[in-house]
């Protein structure tokens, strides 16, 4: 008799591959014959992982269409078996299946990689967010040495093609756009209320929230910003961009100083 | 471990519903008639967000079982540090009534095939999960409820029934039962055995949940989807069941075609009904048609 873990691994190569050495070690019975009953199994198997591509991914799925994201869901199961407890995890490695498979629809990957910035936000750590106020209760000597970190939920997408804007037509069940280059910046974040938000980005922008990533202060966020702004220019500017995100729940204070 | 049978019916929790995110508002809003909810322990083992949220507003509410669907304790791969860390965090923070998994086996090689697959019974395969369980036990600092699955295949090699296989896995590793109602039926029914003779050999002792569901009867076997209401046959071996058990904290499981709350606690009435009735002593039949 093969022990416990050979017998397992039959049984995985079968879930796997068909491989059906283990099927003479499955009893039958007059109705239902082992194979039958194994299949029970294997049918389970794929159709669990491909409903979880089809929920994660549903703008994807809408996208393609019911044919051709059968399709990639059938390859992407059998090409990439599931590494992780969760389900959530299983499609993580989707956008570099699609850049590898699809190459010739290049709107695909990043249209699933913005699908999985969402859902990454979505269950990111908590953190206590910035006050609505905070910026005025700031005394003017705080500001160049403040710090603020991001929130845990968010992130900046940056696309090549225009994947947000289908994205958005296929959530409204319209019909997309055409893809075209065109390649723009997002935050993508959770906000007080726990729901999933996104927004444009202004290279500015991108320039000053990595800024504050970083651990700088606003002295120092002020001084990457002139590459885009004149000095006039960005104490509005400052002002403004911090206020609106901490408005939106993106910030929180920074928890340890960096000089 | 000692002390932990005799504690078993000083933990009765009456009637509870698997939490579902379709219902999260309802159940806070409007205070359901629901003694406990059980919730999918790895749906809440995320770092943040609107799901834990839920889960604490739910917790200051009603006592919470955890239960668990990818320990994979009869796999011949090591158990998980990592998954049994983030477990134990989280069932310290929601301090649940308990916690459980399945007498199965999911995952191998770092493959996760997500699903419950049934262990050989074999000498082998009952030592080697015994030890897992009490590896997991040790670690979680608490006795764990094992659950009973659904299977449709049997391997050869079996050497023992399932019910002879299961009983000598809580008694050598000394944890509990999840009696899930429904798995018994739907395994007698795809395997051929008598649910009641199963029932009679469990030790009462060692059960302390159990679980109902529906599941999909294709005539020549059935597959335990939870997709449907619990079929009367099942409500007969429940009230079955509860005669020889004695009150048991019982749950419903829905995971698919999930209906209003409303329908739901209406079946789970069913269940307070049947057993109130079964502990009474009527005729099981009376129970579920009556």
């Amino acid at each position: 008799m093969v022990s416990l873990q050979e017998r397992q691994a039959q049984m995985m190569a079968f879930l796997l591959n068909g491989d059906e050495q283990i099927a003479e070690h499955i009893s039958s019975s007059e109705l239902v014959n082992g194979n039958q009953r194994l299949e029970i199994y294997s049918n389970g198997y794929r159709l669990r992982l491909k409903e979880t591509l089809a929920v994660d991914h549903d703008i994807l799925a809408a996208y393609m269409g019911d044919e051709a994201f059968d399709e990639l869901a059938n390859k992407f199961v059998e090409s990439c078996p599931s590494q992780n407890k969760s389900l959530r995890h299983f499609a993580q490695t989707l956008p570099d299946f699609l850049v590898e498979h699809y190459a010739q629809y290049p709107q695909l990957a990043e249209l699933a990689a913005f699908e999985r910035r969402l859902l990454f936000s979505f269950d990111a750590a908590d953190a206590e967010p910035l006050d609505n106020d905070f910026l005025q209760r700031l005394a003017p000597e705080d500001w160049p040495i403040c710090r603020f970190s991001w929130h845990p939920s968010l992130q900046i997408f940056d696309c090549q093609y225009n994947v947000v804007p289908i994205w958005q037509e296929l959530k409204q069940e319209q019909a997309p756009p055409a893809p075209i280059e065109q390649r723009s910046r997002w935050a993508i974040w959770r906000n007080a209320e726990r729901l999933t938000q996104f927004t444009s980005l202004m290279g500015v922008e991108v320039a000053l929230l990595q800024s504050l990533a970083n651990g700088d202060n606003l002295s120092h966020a002020c001084e990457q910003l002139l590459d885009y702004l004149s000095e006039e220019e960005i104490p509005s500017f400052l002002h403004s961009r911090l206020q609106s995100y901490i408005s939106n729940g993106m910030l929180c204070l920074a928890k340890e100083s960096k000089d | 471990m000692e002390g932990h049978v005799k504690a078993v019916k000083d933990d009765y929790l009456g009637f509870g519903l698997g939490l579902r995110t379709d219902h999260f508002e309802e159940v806070l809003q409007g205070s359901p008639k629901v003694d406990w909810f059980e919730v999918i322990s790895e749906n809440f083992m995320v770092a943040g967000g609107k799901p834990r949220y839920y889960l604490q507003q739910v917790r200051e509410r009603y006592p919470i079982v955890m239960h668990g669907v990818s320990m994979s304790l009869g796999s011949t791969d090591p158990l998980d540090m990592n998954y049994l860390k983030q477990l134990k965090a989280l069932t310290d923070e929601i301090q649940p009534a308990w916690i459980s998994d399945h007498l199965c086996w999911s995952q191998l090689g770092g493959i996760n095939s997500h699903d419950l697959l049934p262990m050989p019974y074999t000498e082998e395969a009952l030592k080697h999960i015994v030890s897992n369980i009490k590896q997991a036990q040790d670690f979680l600092g608490r006795q764990m409820l094992i659950e009973n699955v659904s299977s449709y295949i049997s391997y050869r090699e079996s050497a023992m029934t399932e019910w002879e296989f299961y009983s000598a896995v809580v008694e050598e590793a000394d944890c509990l039962m999840l009696l899930d109602i429904n798995n018994i039926y739907v395994s007698a029914r795809n395997h051929h055995f008598d649910a009641e003779q199963y029932l009679a050999s469990i030790n009462p002792q060692r059960v302390r949940q159990m679980h109902l569901a529906g599941h999909s009867d294709y005539g020549d076997y059935i597959i335990d989807t939870h997709d449907h209401p619990v079929v009367d046959s099942v409500w007969q071996l429940y009230a079955k069941a509860i005669q020889r058990f004695g009150p048991v904290s019982t749950m419903i499981e829905r995971d698919d075609d999930i209906p209003a709350l409303s329908e739901l606690i209406g079946e789970l009435d069913q269940a307070r009904r049947i057993s109130a009735e079964a502990l009474t002593g009527l005729s099981v039949g009376s129970l579920v048609n009556g």
